[in-house]
């Protein structure tokens, strides 16, 4: 991860194509034929046709999006099935069939679905036609967004606080399987539940189903082209190599806490129970995730990690995060036992290090709505009614003080899951105390925000695939020449690096009416902090807690020529902008 | 329980009005106990607002130190004050309403009206008629005497009656022994009614015939009267005779006194003959007698030259008395012979009544009237002996009339030839009054007895009075012998009418039953035959076919020991039965077992464990599998209940009251933290499946308990038929795993165990290690009592659920076995006991009596069949015969002429006998030769 400061320039001829996995059977009202429905053709779409490629992904939305700009070379409207699978690569690297054939990290920006192709006519004031298709869809993460549902009518719904109601025994079925599988009720373990509903199908209720005409299936296979499986090589939960079509097989859930850099441990912060019931009717399968996810204390994502596989090949893997928010950038100051044994830092966040000559554009600032004064834990866990009054003791932090200036800022987060002693291994025991740990993680999460540093960054493309979720790492003198953003910067003498999280990555590919092609990543990021280049904080990380604890003379922007000035009249309050230089002088 | 209508004392007793006194009572108790919908609805209230007190007491100071929940308890405390007064006072004065109702029907079931009422009712009776009769001879005064020492009793039943239902509805309900000893005293109220209706009836009848002192005394008063009357107005007229010379009214008075001898000469001859004129020739001779009267009056009103106020007078003072005679001989012939004569023809008409009516009471099962029927043959024989003794007696104060009378005409006629005879005058005329006095009372001898005879007055009384006689004799023989018999046959058909429930069980039931061995533990039980046939009945009707007859005798073994009463403990079986014990004696053994064990040994405690454990085994799931939960039922309610438990009783409804709260937890299969665990867990420990698991997780406490101690093949079956996957597994072992995972569960408090973050898994070790709650660590206690405290309870009650679950039953209860065996310590309250029990004892020893006489228990029945079989077949006949017989024996068709008195009915006594001679029943009475009935005559 060695920084390369010493190039000034690069010079980068940026590569792109689309496969598309272009199913044939288009599936018609008569119903779709067992045998041919997932029979495809590979598609090659390189930049002879593609005008234009834009990719989306953000942290907050499972789902992607991506928009192909097709030339006329074809009718793509109806070359191209539509829900059909693709992959778009990106690189600065020339596309060879080495990457046609079997998927690179250097070049996979995005494994998607083409939504629809869509044809543009614009004849101009000159008479000329212009034609052009465009081809949008969304990345893999819309299996997320696909509805789970139990027809109540032969589900029975009456009474749903039974395990032994029609509903809940199928669901268990389908989420544990009918033999001896019991349940551990952590967070992590729920969801592995929940990832296997997929492809699994309630049994029972296909019979019956059949005999009155209704759909009977709870649970859907989703299936992904055999071509493409190929293509890919996922790589499972387990290391392997997985080529099965279905995704279930391929989803690999990532939780715990970072306890090293880029190295999660099986922390068991919360447990809690799948409700059969909550699985009953229409959901979409993110809903019911979220649902079991303890948001109090984890993120949800979904991302593709590149990862090196037993074979010792780096292959793609379709990762759901749950992982407790990685936001502890002061682990420096201490926090209870309890605390600690939940907090992940920041800096152990895989990062992706921004070279500076890649760099074409900064901006970033600090937002004061970012900042809440007020947190709060609604505990939804049935089982702990009876000490509710007491819980509820436990569940709210705030600044009082803060109100008066700010406002009542509140962050309320409700969860089903509740908080157990991490240390214990298989420990369902509710822990009230660790409700205050919680509560404690959440004000240095959220009371902070508004003195970290969040924006935009814009490179000429990357080789590199830099995931939501991730951090990047780039020079604090991108942001400012003299990285003076804290006390720590102003009395460092060594570079000072922004550290930043990423929240959305957009990838533009562009081929000119000349031909020549530009590449562009845009990188959304929050909650940036000074670090040195062990991504170490400098300082206090974030802006100092006292605006006045840096000196007037060290805000000067040294590289600037409007200067201030050096406050000999009056160090206490600086003329600014310096009049005399203002004028030349 | 309803009234067997087979039994001799059966449900149609002609003598009883309308409904028993205890019926009545019995409704007035049903309705005081009929909570009104207000009362109701004020109950509901309290009973919520109770819980939410109890709730928040259980909660200490979590819940203080939450408003809205002490707003909560506020109002709860505040309905409690407003609701309980309300339903107590309501309640108390239901009860003393009703009580006053019981109180009026005691008395209106003693008032003299009514009494008088069923008094007169049973007087129609013919047998009470009969019996009337029959006392009609016995003195007025006794008679009166005995009728007001009865009024007498009755009073002293009154007041014990009234003191009975002072206390009969109490705040448990209606007392069962009061209500008994009412249904006693009602008994005993009508047996004294049936005592004084012959009594009164033959008061009646002696006043009609004017047999009372002061009919007697007017009747007397009137006689004088007109004979004085009569007298002077003939004296002072002379009549229309007064003319005649002296020697004409002599010639007069010699003709009269010739006819009147004819007269009466006619009358015998008649009398002798049977003639049926024999009014007519009575008055001719009274017309005759009449006659010679006026002559005589003639004579001494002054004919002849002979007047003179003395010697009229001396003439007057003959005839007067002549007269008297005269006229006590109309008296008994007009009036005392012809109303002794209708007795008669009623004596012989209620004869055959009598006989219906026995017959009738002997087809409903009562032995001595069985019995009696074969005796009326021979009752009739003497009868018919008696009848011409007495026509002997009447012949001969008829001859001895006869012969005065001709004494008599002999002195007057001396008189009239003083000449010839030679005597004075006066000497003559002492002579003529001696004859006309013989004469006269000659004359009415004659005439009483030939009409006596003629009639038939004192050979039929003579008859009736020899039938009620011999029947009597018949009666007192049989009376020891049939009412032991009576004891054993009510006992077979009381029994019989147990099994009439008993379905194709009840054959080998009443062979059992109906024994010598059966009777002889009941005489050693000390039970009455009674008491074993209702005892039965209650054990049919409530235990269907889990009753057997040990269950009886067990229930009797506890009652002797001081468990509470037979009924109670039948009662106890019944609700253990019907909370699915197979075999409800064992149950409640096993119960006792654990019971005795803690000290709970009170009727109000074991009542109360009976009924709480038979609502857990009830409610169990095993119950559905035909398993006997109630030993494990017992042992997890009493888990928390020791020898120095202070108050069991209280400790037990507490118990009882937490059970469920304990089975909610236990079998938690809610869509819940608490639950899903507890069913991964059995998934985990057991290796059974999804829904295996969660089966097996619903399965109460007492019914794995209860399993546990069966075979691996009967395990193993329930199991799968409670949809656990039993495939390839150790039905112990499982059970062992599913008994411990119960006991995590119940640690886990649906949830506060995981709120309360403690040790599990020691406590756990701890109960099954046997340890008490004292002995555990004080963090452990103090957790424990949390856990228990947010559920409601507190930490010794959850724990003792906790032990509870590893409480081994020992199935043969050897304590509560023991306890069921008849006490025969030397304890007071043994000794008291016998004494109790010696009359039950007595009758179930004369009812043994009864059935080895008839060659054991077994064949006694068949013979007892056949002797009743005898009186079938002679029933049609006997209903045929028996619309007129009674008519015909009161000699309807012939005027009142009983001597032609021949009863069809008769027939049936000669059928019976034989059917008693088959049966050995007619054996009875004479085993010993003093008993032996008065031969025929």
């Amino acid at each position: 991860m060695a920084l390369n400061q010493s190039n000034n320039y690069k010079i980068t001829t940026p590569h792109a194509a689309v496969i598309v996995w272009n199913y044939d059977d288009r599936i018609g009202a008569e119903g779709a034929n067992i045998g041919t429905i997932n029979n495809v053709n590979r598609r090659i779409l390189s930049t002879v046709s593609c005008v234009s490629i834009q990719t989306t992904k953000s942290k907050g939305n499972p789902v992607g999006s991506f928009q192909v700009v097709l030339a006329p070379t074809r009718d793509w409207v109806s070359e191209i099935t539509a829900g059909s699978w693709c992959t778009i690569l990106m690189s600065h690297l020339p596309i060879t069939p080495a990457q046609l054939k079997n998927a690179d990290a250097r070049f996979v920006k995005m494994i998607g679905k083409v939504e629809g192709v869509k044809l543009d006519v614009v004849v101009d004031d000159d008479g000329a036609r212009h034609s052009r298709y465009v081809m949008s869809g969304s990345d893999w993460g819309h299996i997320f967004n696909n509805v789970l549902y139990i027809d109540n009518l032969i589900a029975a719904s009456s009474d749903p606080t039974n395990q032994g109601n029609t509903v809940a025994i199928l669901l268990q079925k389908a989420l544990f399987g009918d033999g001896n599988s019991p349940q551990s009720f952590k967070v992590a373990d729920n969801l592995v539940s929940l990832l296997g509903i997929f492809g699994a199908s309630t049994e029972g209720l296909t019979k019956p189903g059949d005999a009155i005409q209704r759909l009977g299936k709870a649970v859907y296979d989703f299936n992904i082209p055999t071509e493409m499986a190929q293509y890919f090589n996922f790589i499972d939960a387990d290391g392997n190599i997985n080529q099965s079509i279905k995704i279930s097989d391929l989803l690999t859930l990532q939780v715990g806490r970072l306890s090293a850099y880029d190295d999660y441990d099986d922390t068991d912060e919360a447990y809690g129970f799948i409700d059969p019931f909550s699985l009953q009717g229409t959901n979409t399968f993110w809903q019911i995730l979220m649902d079991n996810s303890n948001p109090a204390l984890n993120e949800m994502y979904n991302e593709i990690e590149w990862e090196q596989g037993n074979n010792g090949k780096i292959g793609p893997s379709l990762t759901l995060f749950n992982r407790i928010k990685p936001f502890s950038y002061r682990t420096d100051l201490p926090m209870s036992a309890e605390t600690t044994k939940l907090r992940s830092a920041f800096n152990n966040i895989k990062t992706h290090v921004i070279d500076n000559v890649m760099v074409t554009a900064v901006s970033v600032g600090t937002n004061w709505r970012d900042k809440y004064n007020f947190v709060e834990i609604r505990p939804q866990f049935q089982d702990f009614n009876i000490i509710a009054n007491w819980t509820a003791q436990k569940t709210q932090g705030f600044d009082e003080v803060a109100f008066n200036r700010e406002g009542f800022r509140p962050l309320i987060v409700g969860t089903k899951q509740f908080p157990v002693d991490p240390s214990k291994k298989n420990n369902g025991t509710f822990d009230p105390d660790y409700l205050t740990a919680w509560i404690a993680l959440l004000k240095e999460w959220y009371f902070d925000t508004h003195k970290l540093l969040n924006g935009t960054l814009t490179i000429k493309g990357t080789t590199e695939y830099i995931a939501v979720g991730n951090n990047i790492l780039f020079e604090a003198g991108l942001v400012n020449p003299t990285a003076n953003l804290n006390n720590g910067a102003v009395n460092s003498k060594s570079t000072t690096y922004v550290l930043a999280h990423v929240e959305n990555v957009e990838h533009t590919f562009t081929v000119q009416n000349d031909d020549t092609r530009t590449f562009v990543t845009v990188i959304q990021f929050v909650r940036g902090v000074l670090v040195n280049q062990s991504r170490n904080i400098v300082g206090s990380g974030s802006l100092d807690e006292l605006a006045s604890t840096i000196q007037d003379e060290s805000l000067i922007n040294t590289v600037n020529t409007l200067g201030t000035s050096d406050g000999i009249n009056d160090p206490n309050h600086p003329i600014d902008p310096d009049q005399e230089k203002l004028r030349g002088r | 329980m309803a009234k067997d209508p087979n039994s001799s004392d059966n449900g149609n007793n002609p003598n009883e009005i309308g409904s028993s006194l205890t019926d009545r009572v019995s409704e007035i108790g049903q309705a005081a106990y009929r909570v009104p919908a207000e009362e109701r609805e004020l109950r509901r209230k309290a009973k919520e607002a109770r819980r939410g007190v109890n709730v928040y007491e259980n909660l200490g100071d979590v819940a203080r130190q939450y408003e809205p929940i002490q707003k909560f308890h506020k109002q709860n405390v505040n309905t409690l004050s407003r609701t309980e007064p309300r339903i107590r006072i309501g309640a108390e004065a239901r009860l003393e309403r009703y009580t006053q109702q019981a109180q009026n029907e005691v008395n209106r079931a003693f008032d003299d009206t009514r009494i008088n009422g069923m008094v007169n009712e049973m007087s129609k009776d013919q047998g009470v008629q009969a019996m009337a009769q029959g006392m009609v001879g016995t003195p007025y005064g006794s008679l009166a005497s005995r009728s007001a020492a009865i009024r007498g009793e009755m009073n002293s039943l009154r007041g014990r009656a009234s003191e009975v239902t002072e206390g009969l509805l109490s705040k448990r309900g209606v007392d069962p022994q009061r209500m008994s000893e009412l249904g006693l005293i009602d008994r005993q109220l009508q047996d004294k009614a049936r005592e004084m209706a012959p009594i009164n009836s033959a008061m009646r009848l002696q006043r009609q015939l004017g047999m009372d002192p002061e009919s007697r005394m007017s009747a007397l008063a009137a006689k004088g009267q007109a004979a004085a009357t009569l007298l002077g107005q003939s004296n002072e007229s002379g009549g229309r005779l007064k003319n005649l010379s002296m020697g004409q009214l002599q010639e007069l008075e010699a003709n009269q006194a010739k006819k009147l001898v004819d007269a009466l000469k006619e009358l015998e001859d008649a009398a002798k003959k049977g003639a049926t004129n024999l009014d007519d020739l009575q008055k001719k001779a009274e017309k005759t007698a009449e006659n010679l009267g006026k002559t005589q009056d003639a004579m001494a009103g002054g004919g002849g030259g002979r007047g003179g106020r003395d010697s009229f007078m001396a003439y007057a003072n003959i005839a007067q008395a002549g007269f008297g005679a005269a006229a006590g001989a109309v008296q008994q012939i007009g009036v005392n012979q012809r109303l002794a004569q209708a007795q008669n023809a009623t004596g012989y008409a209620s004869f055959e009544n009598q006989k219906y009516q026995t017959y009738k009471s002997a087809a409903s099962g009562d032995i001595a009237s069985l019995m009696l029927l074969s005796q009326f043959s021979g009752a009739e024989g003497f009868g018919a002996s008696l009848k011409g003794a007495a026509n002997t007696a009447v012949s001969a104060q008829l001859a001895g009339g006869m012969v005065q009378t001709a004494a008599g005409v002999v002195d007057i006629a001396s008189t009239l030839n003083a000449g010839e005879n030679a005597l004075s005058t006066s000497a003559a005329q002492a002579n003529r009054e001696k004859g006309i006095i013989n004469t006269m009372e000659g004359v009415a001898t004659t005439a009483v007895a030939g009409s006596d005879l003629a009639r038939g007055v004192s050979g039929g009384q003579a008859d009736i009075a020899a039938r009620q006689a011999r029947l009597e004799v018949g009666r007192a023989i049989n009376a020891v012998g049939a009412e032991q018999m009576q004891g054993f046959r009510d006992f077979g058909v009381g029994m019989g009418s147990a099994a009439i429930g008993m379905g194709g069980a009840g054959e080998n039931f009443l062979r059992r039953s109906i024994s010598d061995s059966t009777m002889t533990r009941m005489t050693a039980a000390r039970m009455s035959p009674e008491q074993m046939a209702q005892m039965a009945q209650m054990g049919v009707a409530n235990m269907g076919s889990t009753f057997n007859e040990s269950q009886i005798f067990a229930a009797r073994g506890l009652e002797s020991r001081g468990l509470g009463t037979m009924q109670e403990n039948m009662q106890r079986m019944s609700a253990l039965a019907g909370a699915g014990a197979n075999n409800p004696q064992t149950a409640l053994a096993g119960v006792l077992e654990v019971a005795l064990g803690k000290g709970l040994d009170s009727s109000k405690a074991l009542n109360a464990v009976a009924d709480h454990t038979a609502q857990m085994a009830a409610t169990s799931s095993g119950r559905a599998l035909g398993i006997d939960t109630t030993s494990a039922a017992a042992s997890l309610l009493m888990a928390g209940i020791g020898k120095d438990t202070p108050n069991k009783e209280a400790a037990l409804e507490r118990a009882a009251s937490i059970q469920d709260r304990i089975q909610s937890i236990g079998t938690n299969t809610d869509v819940s933290y608490a639950g899903m665990v507890a069913t991964a867990r059995i998934r985990g420990t057991t290796g059974l499946g999804g829904v295996s698991s969660i089966l097996a997780q619903g399965i109460d406490t007492q019914t794995l308990m209860s399993l546990q101690g069966m075979s691996p093949d009967k395990q193993r079956d329930a199991l799968t038929k409670s949809g656990v996957d039993m495939r390839g597994r150790d039905s112990g072992k499982l059970l062992s795993a599913l008994i411990e995972d119960r006991q995590m569960t119940l640690l886990e408090g649906k949830g506060s165990g995981f709120a309360v973050n403690y040790d599990k898994g020691s406590v756990l070790k701890a109960a099954r290690a046997g340890k008490s709650f004292d002995e555990l660590p004080e963090d452990q206690r103090l957790a424990l009592s949390q856990v228990a405290g947010l559920q409601g309870m507190k930490g010794p009650e959850l724990f003792a659920a906790v032990t509870g679950a590893t409480q081994k039953t020992n199935p043969n209860a050897p304590a509560g076995t023991a306890a069921m065996t008849i006490a025969t310590d030397n304890s007071m309250r043994t000794q008291l006991d016998k004494m109790r029990t010696m009359g039950f004892e007595q009758l179930s020893t004369a009812a043994q009596t009864a059935a080895q006489n008839l060659g054991g228990a077994s064949a006694a029945i068949g013979k007892l069949t056949v002797a009743f079989e005898g009186l079938e077949k002679a029933m049609p006949n006997m209903e045929k015969s028996a619309t007129t017989a009674a008519g015909r024996a009161a000699g309807g068709e012939k005027g009142l002429n009983v001597d032609g008195f021949n009863i069809a009915i008769g027939k049936l006594d000669k059928v019976l006998q034989k059917a008693l001679d088959r049966s050995g029943m007619g054996s009875i009475s004479t085993d010993s030769k003093s008993k032996s009935l008065p031969p025929h005559q």
